[in-house]
C-alpha cells in the first residue's frame, strides 16, 4: 500500500511583479514526489502571467517561464484529480528550490500562493 | 539500465499584430529522444468581451528536418484558467540536432470592446523524454 502525504508550501507575494526565491525540504518519511497542485487566493487573474521555476534535489522540474496556471484548476475538477502528475522525483528530505514571479494581475496584494506536494511511498 | 524522465521545454511566441504570421525555428537539447506531449496556452489575461474564444490562431510544427508534421492545430483563449491541464498526447521520436520548425498564424480574434487588437504571448509546452542511465 502506498502511503500518501500532502505537504504544504506557502509563498508570500508582497507586491505586484515581485520575484520570490524560496526553498524547503520534502518530508523525510516519504520516498517519492508524485504531484504538485498550486492554489492562489483570488478568482483567477493572479494566475495569468505568474511563473514558477522549480528544482528538486538539483534536478529541473519546471523550467523558466513555466506558468503557475499549469498547476492549478478549479472546483469543476475533483480534489483528487487536481494535481499535476507528470513528475516522479526523489523525496526523502530532498531540497526544493524555486522562484515564483508574480504576473501583476492579482486582485489584491499581498497574497499567499500555496503549493501542495503529493508525496508517496512512506519509508 | 536506463530510466525515462520528462523534461519540459517552454517556447514563447510573441504575437503583436493582428493576423501576424510568426515563423518558428528552434532546437531541442541533444539528449532528448522523443516528444511525449504538447500543451499550448496564452500567457496574459486579455480583456476580451468573451470568456472563451475557441479559435485565436493556428499552430503548425514539423520535426526532424521537416520529415514529420505531427502538429497542426487551432489554439484557443480562455479567461477561466481553472480547467485541468492535460497535455495532448504526442509520441514522436526526435533525431539529435534536428530543428523543430513551423509557424503560428494569428486569426485576429483577440480584441477588446473597442475592437482593438490585444497582443499576447503564446506559450508552447513540450513534454520531452530524456533517457537517463541508472
Amino acid at each position: 500500500m502506498s502511503d500518501i502525504k500532502y505537504q504544504l508550501l506557502k509563498i508570500k507575494i508582497a507586491e505586484s511583479g515581485v520575484s520570490i526565491k524560496f526553498s524547503a525540504d520534502t518530508d523525510k518519511k516519504y520516498k517519492r514526489l508524485k504531484g504538485i497542485f498550486a492554489s492562489l487566493p483570488d478568482t483567477g487573474n493572479a494566475l495569468f502571467g505568474s511563473t514558477l521555476e522549480l528544482r528538486v534535489a538539483d534536478v529541473e522540474v519546471f523550467p523558466e517561464e513555466f506558468e503557475i496556471k499549469m498547476l492549478s484548476c478549479g472546483q469543476n475538477v475533483s480534489p483528487n484529480e487536481r494535481f499535476y502528475t507528470q513528475l516522479d522525483e526523489e523525496a526523502e528530505g530532498s531540497r526544493i528550490e524555486g522562484r515564483y514571479i508574480d504576473g501583476g494581475n492579482a486582485a489584491a496584494y499581498p497574497y499567499t500562493a500555496k503549493l501542495y506536494l503529493l508525496l508517496q511511498e512512506k519509508v | 539500465m536506463s530510466k525515462e524522465r520528462i523534461k519540459l521545454r517552454v517556447i514563447s511566441i510573441e504575437v503583436s499584430e493582428e493576423n501576424q504570421i510568426v515563423p518558428i525555428d528552434f532546437k531541442l537539447a541533444n539528449d532528448i529522444d522523443s516528444c511525449k506531449g504538447i500543451f499550448v496556452t496564452v500567457k496574459e489575461y486579455l480583456d476580451t468581451p468573451n470568456i472563451h474564444i475557441p479559435q485565436i490562431g493556428e499552430l503548425s510544427l514539423m520535426f526532424n528536418a521537416k520529415t514529420k508534421h505531427p502538429i497542426h492545430l487551432t489554439t484557443e483563449y480562455s479567461k477561466n484558467p481553472f480547467h485541468k491541464k492535460e497535455f495532448l498526447d504526442l509520441d514522436c521520436s526526435i533525431e539529435p540536432n534536428a530543428n523543430i520548425t513551423g509557424f503560428y498564424t494569428d486569426y485576429g480574434k483577440t480584441k477588446n470592446r473597442e475592437n482593438l487588437f490585444l497582443p499576447y504571448t503564446l506559450v508552447i509546452y513540450m513534454a520531452c523524454n530524456l533517457p537517463t542511465v541508472i
